[in-house]
């Protein structure tokens, strides 16, 4: 595992709340949550199926927004000192989602998956070619053309993650990455994350799983809406 | 550059586009398809009235006016008159072979004359090159004689052993091949009656003249005035699902009798006089309303018949007594305009040339009884009709294409509903609200555009081939939309207006992508996490 403790702060979570409207109830899912995560930090935060994992790390994400508390990336506040317009861009350049569910887009093959987050941002040149290089070292080589259909769930998944990586983000968030695959499958997805962190890439990963979190560098848990070391 | 790779994925993939694709194509097919039929006719009606009827016209009642001469003398010297012909026209009753009566407008005019203010000259249908023609293609189907028969023989073959529903079917097409060899063999007699008829002159020659071609061996054509008959006059001259006319009874040369009713100077209706003359030619001007209606004949023998030719004025009391002259009436005057001054101009500078004839000729009527008008103004009312027209039918037509408007706002919304987890995936990645409702508004935009190409490209076949869709109609189902004795014209106009078809494609344009920005506004405000949440 990485030594965190000497890198600089990648991002900083403070006082982070959440709640919100189930039927007639308001259910407050983040109550004061308080994080830091070092540049080129895999972070595990563990926590039972509806303890507010993917909310927290949609918030770090900059894909929703909080109630209070604010969210620092490379200290800047996402929310506070952001247009909703610019923290599309920043969630375009600086972060990389995946999905539990893969969640590519069914009408465009592989490569075009792959591309697409890097098409959404300001043109790049030589797109294809980064995309074939990624898709390659993924090994996917063989499957451009292919839609998400025709692929298994650890290739979908791969795809999911050579699109969150295609425009090198600063920070890897990761929803239960391995939480719709099989056991086998979802350790050479593991085994790709550590490649990946092993390269210097910051990744925050939410999981139910133990076993999974023990992977990261360091686990915490999500508990009544606070984290906790685990 | 994602919105454009995500409309023509979604395009390719989805049949519900092609839905609102149809919907356009419908609307601007339509629109383009009504505007350029009712602008053909505001068009063709332009262009008849002006070559038909000459630039101004002046007319007086049927008792008609005196001084036309002078009158057409002073006229052509203005500097806006190119040109100046007197006419007689009234009514009268062509009787037929076998006493069959035809009543017509009876037109008294100097045909050399008349072809330098109207379009006579063109209108004229037996000429060297149409009975060449006619000859021609007469020789064609000659030559496809015998496959006809071939084509007879063969049905009659197959009607053995046929059930009683493939008979019928087998029959008509019997009837058709033998009404194919009929035309031909009909149509190739009559051909050659007129060509022996013309006997080697030139038919123009003789409806530019009033001449009557020199007897041919055999001619028991009679040595009466000639006249020019509308083409349609004749019931014989009937035309083929092709729209040419098969000739299955030539009036040239044939005496028929005409019969009209003089009106004398006062207004007393005197007794008709029916006078034989025989056919030197026909013409043919596309409105069915002069073809079908009209006869010319020569000016001084129809001022004869109606007795507006000059006249000794006798004593009331003495007829022996001669007191002096009536002058020779004529019934109006047709004047065509010099290059570059407009039938308005003309026609005012006329009413101030013509008031001051008027005063130094007191005979005539001042000008409100003696009308002076522009063809425009005596179109007016059935030019107003068909502008009328043309913007109701447009204005409905828009009306409906507010609905195909709908019909893309509610394609859209389903599309939108049908793509939010594409859009919360698309927002996950950085794609902004504004991003995703254009992606919407894109994929509406080449909807607009591909249904208006088609709708377009519709629209132009329909209205360049209208006539031929029209006559297969008529042969299928026996649907006749287009009435010649209604609207005037023998075919159905069209008139493809470049400057409108583009205006309707931009608006269908516009229209497409309006009905997608309620959907893209839906699609801009999608929740992304909400989207994402399930599978």
């Amino acid at each position: 595992m990485n030594d965190t403790s000497v890198q600089s702060v990648s991002v900083s979570v403070e006082n982070l709340h959440k709640q919100y409207r189930m039927g007639s109830e308001d259910v407050r899912v983040l109550r004061g949550v308080d994080l830091s995560v070092h540049q080129g930090e895999w972070l595990a935060i563990l926590g039972a199926s509806g303890s507010g994992k993917s909310t927290l790390l949609h918030l770090i994400g900059g894909l929703d927004t909080p109630d209070t508390g604010t969210v620092h990336f490379n200290d800047r506040d996402i929310y506070a000192g952001l247009s909703t317009a610019k923290r599309d861009r920043f969630r375009n350049q600086h972060v990389g989602f995946v999905f539990q569910f893969y969640h590519l887009l069914p009408e465009l093959n592989v490569l075009e998956n792959t591309m697409i987050t890097g098409m959404i941002g300001p043109r790049r040149r030589e797109l294809r070619d980064k995309a074939g290089a990624l898709l390659e070292r993924l090994g996917l080589s063989d499957r451009l053309r292919h839609k998400p259909k025709e692929l298994s769930g650890g290739e979908r998944q791969r795809v999911a993650i050579a699109r969150a990586l295609i425009n090198e983000p600063d920070l890897l968030l990761a929803d239960e990455p391995t939480g719709n695959l099989d056991r086998a499958t979802g350790l050479t997805i593991l085994d790709l994350f550590a490649e990946l962190h092993a390269g210097g890439q910051t990744i925050v990963m939410v999981t139910h799983d133990e076993s999974i979190a023990e992977r990261a560098d360091r686990s915490l848990t999500l508990e009544n809406g606070v984290l906790a070391p685990h | 550059m994602y919105k454009v790779l995500l409309t023509f994925r979604y395009l390719r993939r989805k049949i519900i586009p092609y839905l609102a694709i149809i919907a356009v194509t419908l609307c601007v097919a339509m629109l383009v398809i009504v505007i350029s039929i009712m602008g053909g006719f505001h068009s063709l009606l332009m262009g008849a009235g002006t070559q038909l009827m000459g630039d101004v016209k002046m007319e007086t009642g049927p008792e008609g006016f005196v001084y036309y001469e002078q009158l057409i003398d002073a006229i052509e010297a203005m500097p806006e008159a190119k040109a100046a012909v007197a006419t007689i026209e009234t009514f009268g009753m062509l009787q037929t072979r076998g006493n069959r009566n035809i009543v017509v407008q009876v037109v008294g005019v100097d045909p050399q004359k008349l072809a330098r203010v109207t379009s006579y000259g063109e209108s004229i249908y037996w000429t060297r090159e149409s009975l060449e023609k006619h000859l021609a293609e007469s020789d064609a189907a000659m030559d496809g004689f015998d496959q006809l028969v071939e084509q007879e023989r063969a049905l009659y073959e197959k009607l053995d052993g046929a059930s009683d529903s493939a008979r019928a079917r087998i029959g008509k097409k019997i009837e058709d091949v033998q009404d194919r060899m009929r035309d031909i063999r009909i149509g190739r007699m009559n051909l050659e009656i007129i060509k022996r008829y013309y006997n080697g002159t030139d038919p123009a020659s003789h409806a530019m003249n009033f001449t009557a071609p020199p007897k041919h061996e055999g001619d028991r054509s009679a040595d009466v005035p000639p006249m020019v008959v509308g083409l349609e006059v004749n019931p014989y001259n009937r035309r083929n699902d092709e729209g040419k006319y098969v000739i299955w009874d030539p009036w040239m040369g044939e005496p028929m009798s005409l019969t009209v009713l003089p009106i004398t100077e006062r207004g007393a209706v005197v007794d008709p006089k029916p006078r034989v003359f025989a056919a030197v030619n026909e013409f043919h001007t596309g409105w069915y309303e002069m073809d079908s209606k009209r006869v010319y004949v020569p000016f001084d023998v129809l001022q004869e018949m109606l007795l507006m030719g000059e006249a000794e004025l006798v004593d009331p009391n003495d007829p022996t007594v001669v007191i002096g002259t009536a002058p020779a009436r004529a019934y109006g005057i047709i004047v065509r305009a010099v290059d570059g001054v407009s039938a308005e101009e003309l026609r005012d500078a006329i009413a101030k040339r013509y008031a001051a004839f008027h005063a130094a000729h007191p005979d005539l009527p001042p000008e409100p009884f003696m009308s002076i008008y522009t063809w425009r103004q005596k179109l007016r009312n059935l030019l107003d009709t068909v502008e009328n027209e043309k913007n109701l039918m447009t204005f409905l037509f828009s009306i409906v294409s507010v609905v195909s408007i709908l019909l893309i706002l509610a394609i859209f919304y389903m599309i939108v509903l049908e793509k939010t987890r594409d859009i919360g995936i698309l927002r996950a990645l950085g794609a902004s609200r504004m991003g995703v409702a254009s992606i919407f508004l894109v994929y509406a935009g080449v909807i607009g555009a591909i249904g208006t190409a088609l709708g377009t490209v519709i629209a132009y076949f329909i209205v360049t081939y209208i006539n031929e869709l029209h006559a297969w109609l008529g042969r299928a189902f026996g649907i006749v939309i287009w009435d010649r004795r209604v609207y005037f014209f023998e075919n159905i106009p069209s008139r493809l207006d470049p400057t409108e078809v583009g205006v309707i494609a931009v608006a269908a344009v516009v229209a497409a992508v309006c009905g997608a920005i309620l959907p893209a506004m839906m699609a801009a405000r999608v929740d992304p996490v909400e989207s994402l949440r399930y599978e």
